[in-house]
């Protein structure tokens, strides 16, 4: 059996906290986040999260989101082989954001057969989940393949759910135009939306944003029992105690809550919460 | 021939000048059954519904030259259930039907075959309300069943039909008064039941034909003074002429009406041939006359076999439905964003009915098939129904009638109609849409849980509506009401009144209970300007600070707010 040196690298929509990047050595291509006529690296020390949100409601213009350049991507994956054999690289899906596509053509300046680029197919910490699996299985078998196995095993399981505060981020973005027809604009409303296998898509269409946390909760408990259940927010983090309290009977470990990075906060707007879940598989 | 005032029996000839004496009838006295409303708010239609009902089904037999009087009830019956709207005018649809199913084999009716018919009457109209409602006692039903029951006790002694009419008429009336003893309702409002009111203006109307004696002392009079405005009422006032002149349009296509007239005509193959060339096909008539309605895409078909059939034609008619359909109904264009499927048939439409053109631009953004336009006021027909669900090509339809008004108009459609058509039984605007947008959500789902889910969103929310008093009532529910004062329901059920149109919706505001709701829209009405709006969405905020409101354009008439609570 081949003993390969596996990198993990995400990009930064994957939302993974610092410490476990560190602790994973996990590498991060960062997207950008362009305000107030700069471009930041959403990479956690450019741009500063908190700082980001709290100037987001009084800006004038809208933020937007770009994907890096490449020569940043191809000094990053350059980096990511010093110690390293092979790169498994898992990005955002492809249908929403150019970053992997970046990454394929940073690839070329490698090595043969040293990167396998793979899509997602899910957002945040469904994408940070992933990355954490195959770091974690990486170190114990050093098989690219079986790392590779994971995560293509994997990603169509994740579930995220997301009750969406305004619509105004979202039509703004021209991201997810399958979303902004379904939710209409003559009516103010608060869709649950659901990120599986790649796509975006609107579950219901509810017009107060408090029946669509409570939907969210009743779909939580259809699938379980839970393997991972995450709390999701963006600038809510009284709502993400609340939900987690409500969901934490659900779950024997205590619940996690994240906040979602500005790349996707800057599509999705403050005020959102969701739950992301990978149902246990027997 | 009815003059000797002994007749022992009558053919169709005859009943179809009594039934049109009982249509010349109730249509003077449609405005004093329109003020026969429960609330007083405007949408008192029921004399409107039941005339535009029995006025199709005049149509059906105004020139069918069969004096079969089995064949003709069956028309008459057939007339009715397409022309039927609003609850009276729809149960008196399925009471036509009853009674001329008892008929069914007579060529002319004694005093056996009218009890015996008017048993089968309402036993049909009952059977068939019970299998969508329970059926309500002090309603037209009541009045039907004691009318029925008079004709079925009397004619062990009596065969002479000019007194078992009396009887009939004695009973209707004596019924009628009692009904605000059996619907506390009526009795709160002070009325009779408009519905009950309505079927006894035909019995009324057919005796005056009987008797060929037009000064009958009416029991209409008595009733207008039961009422407690009487000042509002008028009596013998022609409905106006915009109210009746939408016969129902007809679906895409063309409608061909005319007589086939010969010696030997043959019904059977005519009603075979003729049925087979497009749909909503009507043939009846007996070896000399055949009236032939059909709808087509080439009048020129029908035409053109009744000519080389040998027979002479007469009464030709063909209308363009397309342009008369095109301007009752909208079929929007499928949303090029959104979900656009490539098998049509296989989707499941939903049909809505809706009045105000902000309105129909949110049913139609949010995903509605086809509108029906209608709801206050303007009770759309089972006819009506089914030529929208005709031109459509999905196999499934759902209804969202969105007015309690036209809830069983539209169960009786369903069950006509040759789709599978469900009616979620919406009451208002805001449930209707309630159920849209649910509707978006679970479309791949099977068609019994796509109608409970719908139905439990449209359950969520609270409707206000509010809109003009057309009386005073001096009890209705908690409140009263004078004549001109704007009144506010919530639900169905009265909340409050003020001659300020404002104070009436703050305080009926103020009554709601709020636990639990976020969001308020206020659809505003077609005199009504969104600054008017917002300002009173400003006042309802000082109530409720925490909930959210938000000001949609509705351009409904006659209702200058609607209220969503959510």
């Amino acid at each position: 059996m081949t003993m390969t040196r596996i990198k993990i690298v995400v990009d930064s929509v994957a939302d993974i906290p610092q410490e476990l990047r560190q602790k994973w050595d996990i590498g991060l291509i960062p997207t950008y986040v362009n305000y107030g006529g700069q471009s930041y690296a959403d990479d956690g020390i450019e741009l500063d999260r908190t700082a980001f949100y709290n100037a987001m409601p009084t800006m004038t213009e809208f933020p937007t989101t770009s994907a890096p350049a490449l020569a940043l991507a191809e000094d990053i994956l350059r980096e990511s082989l010093q110690g390293y054999d092979h790169i498994v690289a898992i990005h955002v899906p492809e249908k929403y954001s150019t970053t992997i596509n970046v990454t394929r053509i940073a690839a070329q300046q490698l090595p043969p057969d040293s990167i396998t680029i793979i899509d997602g197919h899910s957002l945040t910490a469904g994408l940070g989940l992933l990355g954490l699996m195959a770091a974690e299985k990486a170190s114990e078998t050093s098989d690219v393949q079986q790392v590779v196995d994971l995560v293509e095993r994997v990603r169509d399981q994740i579930i995220i759910y997301a009750a969406i505060a305004t619509m105004t981020y979202i039509r703004r973005s021209g991201r997810v135009n399958n979303v902004v027809a379904a939710v209409g604009s003559l009516l103010q409303i608060k869709p649950l939306l659901h990120v599986h296998s790649g796509e975006i898509g609107v579950l219901h269409r509810i017009r107060t944003f408090g029946r669509t946390v409570d939907k969210i909760k009743e779909l939580v408990h259809e699938h379980t029992p839970l393997e991972r259940l995450i709390v999701l927010h963006i600038q809510n983090e009284e709502g993400a105690q609340q939900l987690k309290a409500d969901l934490q009977p659900l779950m024997d470990r205590d619940l996690p809550i994240m906040e979602v990075g500005p790349t996707l906060g800057t599509l999705v707007g403050p005020g959102s919460l969701g739950v992301l879940i990978l149902p246990r598989i027997d | 021939m009815i003059k000797s005032h002994r007749v022992m029996y009558i053919d169709g000839h005859e009943l179809r000048r009594l039934f049109m004496g009982g249509v010349d009838w109730l249509s003077r006295h449609v405005d004093t059954i329109n003020n026969l409303n429960v609330f007083p708010v405007p949408d008192g239609d029921t004399g409107t519904n039941m005339l535009l009902t029995v006025k199709k089904a005049q149509s059906f037999i105004e020139n069918l030259g069969d004096d079969h009087i089995g064949r003709l009830s069956e028309s008459l019956a057939t007339g009715a259930r397409y022309g039927a709207r609003g609850n009276s005018g729809t149960i008196l649809s399925m009471l036509l039907r009853g009674f001329s199913q008892g008929l069914a084999s007579c060529e002319v009716m004694d005093a056996q075959a009218l009890a015996i018919a008017c048993q089968h009457a309402v036993e049909y109209a009952y059977d068939t309300v019970r299998s969508v409602m329970t059926p309500q006692e002090g309603t037209i039903l009541t009045v039907a069943r004691a009318t029925a029951e008079a004709v079925v006790s009397a004619v062990e002694s009596e065969s002479n039909l000019v007194r078992l009419l009396d009887r009939m008429v004695q009973a209707a009336t004596i019924s009628l008064q009692e009904t605000p003893e059996l619907l506390p309702v009526l009795k709160d409002a002070g009325v009779v039941d408009s519905g009950g009111a309505g079927l006894l203006a035909l019995l009324e109307g057919f005796q005056r034909v009987v008797l060929e004696d037009t000064t009958l002392p009416s029991a209409f009079d008595a009733f207008s003074q039961t009422t407690q405005t009487g000042s509002t009422i008028e009596v013998a006032k022609q409905p106006s002429a915009d109210v009746l002149q939408p016969e129902d349009p007809e679906g895409y296509g063309y409608d061909v009406q005319f007589l086939m007239l010969g010696d030997d005509l043959d019904i059977r193959q005519v009603q075979h041939d003729i049925s087979a060339m497009g749909w909503s096909p009507l043939v009846d008539g007996d070896s000399r006359m055949i009236k032939v309605h059909i709808h087509v895409h080439n009048p020129a078909l029908p035409l053109d076999y009744a000519i080389r059939s040998g027979a002479e034609l007469d009464d030709i008619v063909v209308e363009n439905m397309q342009r008369q359909f095109e301007s009752f109904v909208s079929v929007p264009q499928p949303n090029p964003n959104g979900h656009v499927s490539s098998n049509l048939v296989d989707d499941i439409a939903v049909v809505a009915v809706v009045r105000g053109e902000g309105l129909r631009n949110l049913f139609t953004e949010y995903g509605v098939t086809a509108i029906v336009e209608g709801g206050q006021t303007m009770n759309p027909s089972t006819g009506d129904f089914l030529d929208v669900i005709n031109a459509l090509p999905n196999r499934r339809v759902i209804i969202l009638p969105n007015n309690k008004n036209v809830v069983l108009t539209a169960r009786d459609a369903a069950e006509m109609s040759d789709r599978v058509v469900e009616v979620v039984p919406t009451r208002s605007i805001p449930q209707g849409l309630a159920a849209l947008l649910a509707f978006g959500d679970v479309q791949e789902s099977p068609l019994d849980e796509i109608v409970d889910a719908m139905q439990s969103a449209a359950a969520f929310v609270i409707t206000m509506e509010v809109t003009k008093s057309t009386r005073s009532v001096e009890k209705l529910g908690d409140i009263s009401v004078e004549d001109g004062d704007y009144i506010v329901l919530a639900n169905d059920k009265a909340v409050a009144s003020s001659p300020q149109m404002t104070d009436a919706i703050l305080s009926g505001f103020a009554a709601l209970e709020l636990d639990g709701r976020e969001l308020v829209t206020v659809y505003y009405g077609e005199e009504i300007s969104l600054q008017a709006a917002e300002s009173l969405i400003e006042r309802l905020q000082v109530i409720s600070p925490k909930l959210q409101f938000e000001a949609v354009s509705g351009g409904q008439p006659l209702y200058p707010f609607l209220l969503s609570i959510e």
